[in-house]
């Protein structure tokens, strides 16, 4: 953790809510990037970046600087937005019964100069939207974290609170999970 | 078919957190699996397809708005662990009331054994089968007792029957005699019947009503009711779900629906069809604009049963209106209807800044309007409004009026991040309370989007 950051830090802890302020401009964009991955939706994200920084601040002074800033913030933000996921689950779903019809084709390099190409690459990546929005919290939130935000199993294993070989297995599931889906999509086509 | 430590393996490599000694032997499976190679290349696809997901921009600098909160809701650092600190003494407390109970259950289980085994004496054998006896409809004795059937052969059978009468209870040794009847010669005229027969006290048995205490009380029925929407424009539907609503008069009626905001379109036009008006809370008006997904929770009071099941009716009608048949923009299908708890009400205070339920309306009319301002005042103040153009306004020529509201509901966005109580449009709606009519009820209507 650099000085800067826990100079801010501590003037948190003594009531100066600027710097805090601070703090929240240098990760804001950072932290909603992966809850939007995580909750699939602007407002919500938002809403829960927003919260993670209220809880954060709450307990700033029991952060002892064991971790990084972020990892920590990255850790209140993550579990928010598992919760929030978790619940919406819960309630009972009315299916809107959005299948695509559309043709999938494997992404080849050599074929980045072909006409289509770049339609057929949105077309991929709608495809492993919806069905990264169709893992469970726990699985999306280490494929996030690993792919999208290019953590280390260490540091995602302490994000989520939980030993490596949990993390090295549910990204194992998940990664076939998200296959099997994507799978299952193209026979369906 | 991989093995799935192979597929373990792959995965891992993926994520590029093999061993020097695990890649050796990811690379060894390569070359000689067909299987690991193209299961490979699917995964690194997908990685690849991941990463390129593309990234919304945050669309406002959220510090502004958090710092503002952290004021607004007085919050410090600390403030979190004390408050935890406070639910674990709060946990400790929980088992109070467990053991209050417990303890109120022993003393009356205690006080009852020592009243009744001073004042219930067994009874002798014989009366016990006198007891019997006198039962009206009591059927011949078989299995009495050996003393009381030793009496029967003293007399004649065909006096049995007489037995039974309490005239011969006289022949009874254990039978006091009743005391002599005394009439004056003013009660003469009196029919004999008049005199009421002294009636002997009440034996005590296991069943006088000494028990009336351990009598079973019925048990409140507080589970939810799930009712289907549009079914309650079916007579009988309606009617139960009326009873429901009789029997309390605080609900909570959650109402899942696809997308919160335009479920709240079809609230906004079902509210006329009761006279209610609404008052949306600026959190809430800005999502609404916006169109976001969003849940709402609407507070409504001082609307009876029925007005509330005319507007439920309404709201399915709109509901229909405005998907225009198409059955996929229904927004609302079925409600669950729970009696508010303790800690819903709690929510709701803490929502309003106040128990609304405990605290009674105050004696403004509605919209701010004091009854007891003096009139001209009032109408002063009207005018100025009307001739600002901020007054009510006139209705337009060949359209019907529109009836003005009785009542308001407040509506609150109903997200992890709910509005600060005292907001202009709270106090708006606080100002706006009348006094509550016989019946009515009072009603957290949340809408939960999918």
């Amino acid at each position: 953790m650099s000085a800067d950051e826990k100079r801010l830090i501590a003037e948190c802890i003594q009531g100066n809510t600027e710097a805090f302020g601070v703090l929240v401009r240098r990760y804001q964009e950072r932290l909603f990037h992966c809850v939007y991955r995580l909750v699939d939706n602007v407002e919500d994200a938002q809403d829960v970046v927003q919260e993670a920084f209220l809880s954060a601040y709450q307990s700033l002074d029991g952060f002892k600087g064991d971790s990084l800033f972020f990892t920590w913030l990255y850790r209140i933000a993550v579990n928010t937005a598992i919760s929030l996921k978790r619940k919406r689950r819960a309630l009972a779903r009315i299916e809107t019964g959005d299948e695509g019809e559309r043709a999938f084709e494997p992404a080849d390099s050599s074929e980045d100069n072909r006409p289509g190409y770049a339609l057929e690459q949105a077309e991929l990546e709608r495809r492993v939207h919806d069905a990264l929005n169709r893992l469970s919290p726990e699985h999306r939130a280490v494929l996030v974290l690993k792919d999208l935000e290019g953590q280390k199993y260490e540091t995602m294993a302490e994000i989520l609170q939980v030993p490596i070989g949990t993390i090295r297995s549910r990204l194992h599931r998940a990664r076939l999970e998200l296959r099997a889906l994507l799978e299952k999509d193209e026979e369906a086509k | 078919m991989l093995l799935n430590r192979y597929r373990q393996l792959l995965t891992a490599y993926v994520d590029g957190e093999l061993s020097k000694r695990q890649r050796r032997a990811v690379d060894r499976l390569l070359r000689q699996s067909v299987e690991a190679q193209q299961l490979l290349q699917q995964l690194q696809r997908d990685a690849r397809i991941l990463r390129s997901l593309p990234r919304p921009a945050l669309s406002e600098d959220l510090s502004v708005r958090i710092v503002r909160t952290i004021h607004e809701r007085r919050l410090a650092p600390g403030r979190r662990r004390l408050a935890k600190l406070s639910t674990n003494a709060a946990w400790f407390g929980s088992f109070v009331p467990y053991a209050a109970a417990a303890s109120v259950l022993f003393l009356l289980g205690a006080a009852s054994y020592l009243y009744f085994s001073v004042t219930w004496t067994p009874p002798a054998t014989t009366e016990m089968a006198r007891s019997e006896e006198m039962l009206p409809d009591s059927p011949p004795a078989t299995h009495r007792t050996a003393s009381a059937s030793t009496h029967e052969k003293d007399e004649p059978r065909t006096a049995s029957k007489e037995a039974i009468k309490p005239k011969d209870r006289s022949n009874l040794p254990s039978v006091v005699e009743p005391p002599a009847v005394v009439h004056n010669e003013g009660e003469k005229s009196k029919p004999k019947d008049s005199v009421k027969p002294s009636v002997p006290p009440k034996e005590e048995t296991a069943l006088t009503e000494r028990l009336e205490m351990f009598q079973l009380d019925r048990v409140p029925d507080t589970l939810p009711i799930v009712a289907k929407v549009a079914d309650l424009k079916q007579e009988s539907r309606r009617k139960s779900f009326l009873e429901e609503l009789r029997k309390d008069s605080n609900f909570r009626i959650e109402l899942p629906c696809k997308h919160g905001t335009k479920a709240f379109e079809r609230v906004r036009n079902a509210a006329p069809a009761i006279q209610l008006g609404l008052i949306v809370e600026k959190q809430a008006q800005e999502r609404i604009k916006m169109k976001w997904h969003t849940n709402y929770v609407l507070y409504l009071e001082n609307v009876t049963p029925e007005e509330f099941v005319r507007f439920l009716q309404q709201l399915s009608d709109e509901d229909r209106k405005l998907a225009g048949g198409k059955a996929l923009e229904q927004q609302i299908d079925r409600l669950v209807l729970t009696r508010m708890t303790e800690k819903q009400r709690k929510d709701l205070s803490s929502l309003l800044g106040i128990d609304p339920m405990s605290l009674p309306p105050s004696s403004k009319g509605p919209l701010g309007i004091d009854p007891r301002t003096p009139l001209s005042d009032q109408t002063a103040k009207q005018l100025g409004l009307a001739l600002a153009g901020q007054g009510t306004p006139r209705p337009e020529a060949g359209k019907k009026p529109v009836k003005p509201p009785e009542r308001f509901a407040l509506v609150l966005a109903y997200n992890p991040v709910r509005p600060a109580p005292g907001s202009d449009e709270i106090k708006r709606f606080l100002d706006s309370r009348k006094p509550a009519r016989p019946g009515s009820l009072h009603v957290l209507l949340v809408l939960r989007g999918s």
